[in-house]
């Protein structure tokens, strides 16, 4: 109970430390918000957009595969060739693309009919377009491709997995790249917290001393210090939010038609809730250990001497 | 209460400051160590108090060996004592009831209680009127009756005073006697470095001479007021 009420008066004491203190606070606030706002934006934006490029977020990145049917494939042999594609484990979707329909849209995206029309009939096979799940293995891709192709209605099997796999690749790079900038701004927002608690240190080394002689438990100076550190990093990554929340927003509007254009799916238009709250207790998490680091440091290094 | 045997302390890079002391001081003692400037009596009492370890030799606090205490019940053991320095180290940017307050804050107490302990013990050192008074704003008596209020606050079972009334005139000097003088006869445990002879006779405790890093003399107990508290 002692320690509760202990901690209640430190973060109190902190509280109004930051209060006494505006334009140093201001400051300190400032860099901490920049620190977590980009980190939050990173892993809100980045993070979603990179993820967006992988199968799990349901973009246009499954792999698509194309069988090309012979010319003497009625309508039964196709129906049982759906069939038995629909059978298979890895499949998700499975789509008829007629002749005449792909000999339309061949016309509407040629933008001119004279070229179709001269061609005195209509070239193209029938096809089906298969979708597989974006999480078939590649060993399993290749197994599927061989079937389909040793099938006689199945003229040509035609697969777009390289698209699908350098995509993949650069949805990789992003999120790494994604988790190596938060990473970074998280650890600057830590230097920041560590830097405020090593001044304070130095600046109440008398008052330490002191209250170490009157016999105070290294848990006792630590307690005002991790108080005040923790609660910067706090208000550092509630501000952080805000700035986030703009960012995101102004991002939002600036790329959404161009992802729509692009066929992917539209970036976040506002900081998820859990992602800023979860944001806020690692900025706890830092600012306390950060600062119980700092001040553990502190205290051995004055034992030491 | 204090066991000190072939104690010695050396400085890194310095000569031996205290060499094979040996001094017992029982509960409720009144103790003056006596010695010229750099005979090692301000050592004495850092190593009484835990502040200091001894290079060699045993140092005993209330029965426990301080050299094989880990730092957390060392702390425990330096909250049981309570020490008046020369120089009064007050916290300047606090008043003097919240400087009185720091080692009740340290022991646990609530903020409610911690405040009327700390007036009760302003009140009784004669400056429960300057309660807020930081120490800038008060005399050099006043800081050391400060700085005994803070000491006697959570009433600890010994007392070790390094030369109390060093930058005090006779007046002064005469008043913080009497203070310890007041605490030693309830059983307190008082222990005081000084090179004042007058202010040792005001005292009236059993007299110890430190020269040259040694305990050269110890007059017989005089006036041990009661058993260990």
């Amino acid at each position: 109970m002692n320690a509760i009420n202990g901690w209640f008066r430190a973060y109190g004491a902190a509280f109004m430390q930051l209060l006494r203190e505006p334009v140093a606070s201001l400051f300190n606030l400032m860099a901490l918000a920049c620190a977590f706002g980009l980190g939050l934006a990173a892993v809100v934006w980045l993070g979603e957009a990179s993820l967006g490029l992988s199968p799990s977020k349901g973009a246009n990145l499954a792999p698509q595969v194309t069988l090309v049917l012979r010319g003497n494939v009625g309508e039964a042999g196709r129906g049982n060739l759906e069939r038995a594609i629909r059978g298979e484990s890895g499949v998700r979707e499975v789509r008829f693309i007629g002749r005449d329909a792909a000999l339309r849209r061949l016309a509407k995206d040629l933008g001119d009919t004279r070229l179709i029309e001269g061609l005195g009939g209509n070239p193209l096979p029938d096809a089906l377009a298969v979708t597989l799940s974006p999480d078939v293995p590649e060993a399993r891709v290749d197994e599927l491709l061989k079937t389909w192709q040793a099938r006689s209605e199945v003229d040509e099997v035609l697969a777009d997995r390289e698209l699908v796999e350098r995509l993949r690749r650069i949805g990789s790079a992003l999120r790494l790249m994604a988790q190596g900038v938060v990473t970074l701004l998280l650890a600057s927002g830590a230097v920041v917290v560590f830097n405020t608690i090593r001044l304070q240190l130095a600046g109440r080394q008398q008052e330490i001393e002191l209250i170490r002689l009157l016999g105070a438990p290294a848990a006792f100076v630590r307690r005002p210090f991790v108080a005040r550190g923790s609660l910067l990093a706090l208000a550092g990554a509630g501000l952080g939010w805000l700035l986030a929340e703009v960012l995101v927003r102004q991002v939002a509007g600036w790329i959404g038609p161009l992802a729509t254009a692009w066929g992917l799916p539209p970036p976040p238009v506002s900081v998820p809730a859990e992602s800023g709250l979860g944001f806020m207790l690692v900025a706890l998490v830092i600012g306390w250990s950060t600062a119980w680091l700092g001040v553990t440091r502190h205290l051995r290094a004055a034992d030491r001497r | 209460m204090i066991n000190l045997q072939a104690v010695s302390k050396r400085y890194p890079g310095g000569s031996d400051v205290l060499a094979g002391v040996d001094l017992q001081i029982a509960g409720g003692e009144m103790v003056v160590m006596l010695g010229p400037s750099g005979a090692g009596k301000s050592t004495l009492l850092k190593l009484m108090g835990g502040i200091e370890r001894a290079s060699s030799g045993t140092v005993e606090l209330f029965g426990q060996d301080t050299a094989r205490l880990d730092p957390g019940r060392l702390a425990l053991v330096r909250q049981q004592i309570g020490l008046i320095f020369e120089d009064f180290k007050l916290l300047a940017d606090r008043g003097a009831l919240d400087n009185v307050m720091v080692p009740l804050e340290i022991a646990g107490y609530s903020l409610a209680e911690a405040r009327r302990r700390a007036r009760a013990a302003l009140e009784k050192v004669g400056l429960g009127a300057r309660e807020k008074a930081r120490p800038a704003s008060l005399s050099g008596g006043e800081q050391q009756r400060l700085c005994i209020a803070r000491a006697v606050v959570s009433r600890p079972a010994l007392i070790l005073a390094d030369e109390p009334t060093g930058n005090l005139d006779a007046g002064q000097a005469a008043s913080i006697a009497d203070m310890l003088r007041a605490f030693h006869a309830v059983g307190t445990t008082v222990v005081v470095a000084t090179h004042d002879p007058v202010f040792r006779d005001r005292l009236q405790g059993r007299a110890v001479h430190v020269e040259a890093g040694a305990v050269r003399a110890t007059d017989a107990a005089a006036n041990r007021k009661g058993a260990a508290r």
